[in-house]
């Protein structure tokens, strides 16, 4: 209540500047009218009593301007005139205008042009064909997006086949292995599933990736190598396929070594396949998904598409309407991946 | 008269207009006279400093204010207090009265 009328008080002030102006004068010269009048009653002149009482009160515009310095608003108005001052200014030299406006308009011209080049160049789009298909899987809350995803999502995903052609998951936090035997070494790993690979249009330049069975769970202990790793640690031997990688002590069966110009989202030096249980109920949220448009199908498509799955798998997974807030109004949608790099 | 004339401590200013016009209405010249009548002469308010206050406190909405008839037929603009006025008079008076008594003592201390 008293900001509004302090608002109001100042839009009075700043608005109806005249009026308020008019009643300030009146009061003003009434006060001095008042006080010439006393004087007369005591005896002065008429215009003695005048020039004193006008004395007295330390001039009519000073009092006024005192008052003015006071009023609500007084500062809104200040920097008003100011910016007008400002301008005329700028247009009595036009030569000063003229070099300031350039310096400016060079000075955000050049910013503007190098951030495009830092942008083309070090954001640059991703490697992977058909990269603008690609997108991933996020689910939208107040507070931000989740981009977890539980496995009764991923296969509600997998059965979007209109709008989806591929379908893949992903740990995007990857866990440290220690590599053992030889020389001791830190490596990162990524798990994925088996069709990831193919996703991203990436080739084994030796061997192969992974087989659906080998992505199912108890599929066996098998790696793919990155090319970086290949040539650092097998010395970019050509018959490292069917040998054991040994990681943290167990050994694991190198299936395939990936091309040099494969670089994973996350990067990792090697990839193991994530096994999951596909048929799982758990609507835990724990890896990432990516999926690739059928080729025709925009993003907003894909999304309305996934707005109407959203009822069907609710229908199915009650429960997940309670425990994750996921009302079917607020349906996961898909974004570029590109999207996700520049974050 | 002029030198037993205090100057006004800063803020006092507020809590003799209230004052003033906790009696009842007053235009701007009955207020200076008033709050010199009741302190005797110690302090005379100028328009300088009387208007900017009255329009402040107007605008924090302690007065509100009203033309009328002066009791020499001017037409004259009139300060009343308003019921948060009021309530500020209170509290600044305790105020005040607790600051008084403070210097009194301390000044009184041997």
């Amino acid at each position: 209540m008293k900001l509004l009328s302090r608002i109001r008080t100042i839009s009075k002030n700043l608005l109806r500047k005249q009026q308020v102006e008019r009643r300030l004068d009146d009061e003003v010269r009434v006060y001095v009218d008042m006080l010439t009048d006393e004087r007369i009653a005591s005896g002065m002149s008429p215009s003695e009593a005048r020039r004193i009482a006008q004395v007295g009160s330390g001039g009519i515009e000073q009092v006024k301007q005192s008052v003015r310095d006071r009023r609500a608003g007084a500062g809104l108005e200040l920097l008003w005139q100011d910016a007008r001052f400002g301008l005329r200014q700028l247009r009595r030299n036009p030569g000063f205008t003229i070099a300031a406006v350039a310096a400016l308009a060079l000075g955000i011209g050049a910013n503007t042009a190098i951030f495009s080049v830092v942008n083309a160049v070090l954001l640059k789009p991703l490697t992977y064909p058909d990269a603008d298909r690609i997108v991933h899987f996020y689910r939208p809350f107040p507070e931000g997006r989740r981009e977890e995803a539980s496995v009764p999502e991923f296969r509600s995903l997998q059965q979007q086949t209109s709008v989806f052609a591929q379908i893949a998951g992903y740990d995007a936090s990857g866990p440290e292995f220690n590599l053992t035997g030889g020389r001791p070494e830190q490596v990162h790993g990524i798990h994925v599933t088996a069709s990831y690979f193919r996703l991203f249009g990436a080739l084994a330049i030796l061997g192969r990736t992974f087989t659906p069975q080998e992505d199912a769970p108890n599929g066996g202990k098998v790696v793919i190598l990155s090319y970086g790793l290949w040539q650092r640690k097998f010395g970019a031997s050509p018959d490292v396929i069917g040998k054991a990688l040994s990681l943290g002590n167990e050994p694991y069966t190198i299936v395939g070594v990936m091309g040099k110009q494969f670089v994973s989202m996350p990067e990792a030096d090697i990839w193991l396949p994530f096994q999951f249980e596909s048929v799982s109920n758990n609507l835990g949220h724990f890896f990432h998904i990516v999926a690739k448009l059928q080729p025709g199908i925009g993003l907003s498509q894909a999304n309305a598409q996934m707005q109407l799955a959203a009822a069907g798998f609710l229908h199915n997974y009650p429960k997940a309407n309670r425990a994750q807030r996921f009302p079917a109004a607020r349906a996961s949608k898909v974004d570029p991946l590109q999207a996700l790099r520049a974050e | 008269m002029s030198s037993k004339q205090a100057t006004l401590l800063q803020g006092r200013l507020d809590l003799l207009v209230l004052k003033a016009l906790g009696a009842g209405e007053l235009h701007g010249l009955g207020i200076s006279r008033r709050i010199e009548q009741v302190t005797r002469g110690t302090f005379l308010v100028k328009p300088g400093s009387l208007f900017p206050a009255l329009h402040r406190m107007e605008e924090a909405g302690w007065l509100n204010s009203f033309w009328g008839e002066s009791e020499n037929n001017r037409r004259a603009k009139f300060y009343r207090l308003t019921r948060s006025g009021k309530r500020q008079l209170s509290v600044e008076t305790d105020q005040w009265t607790r600051v008084a008594h403070a210097m009194t003592n301390a000044l009184r201390a041997t």
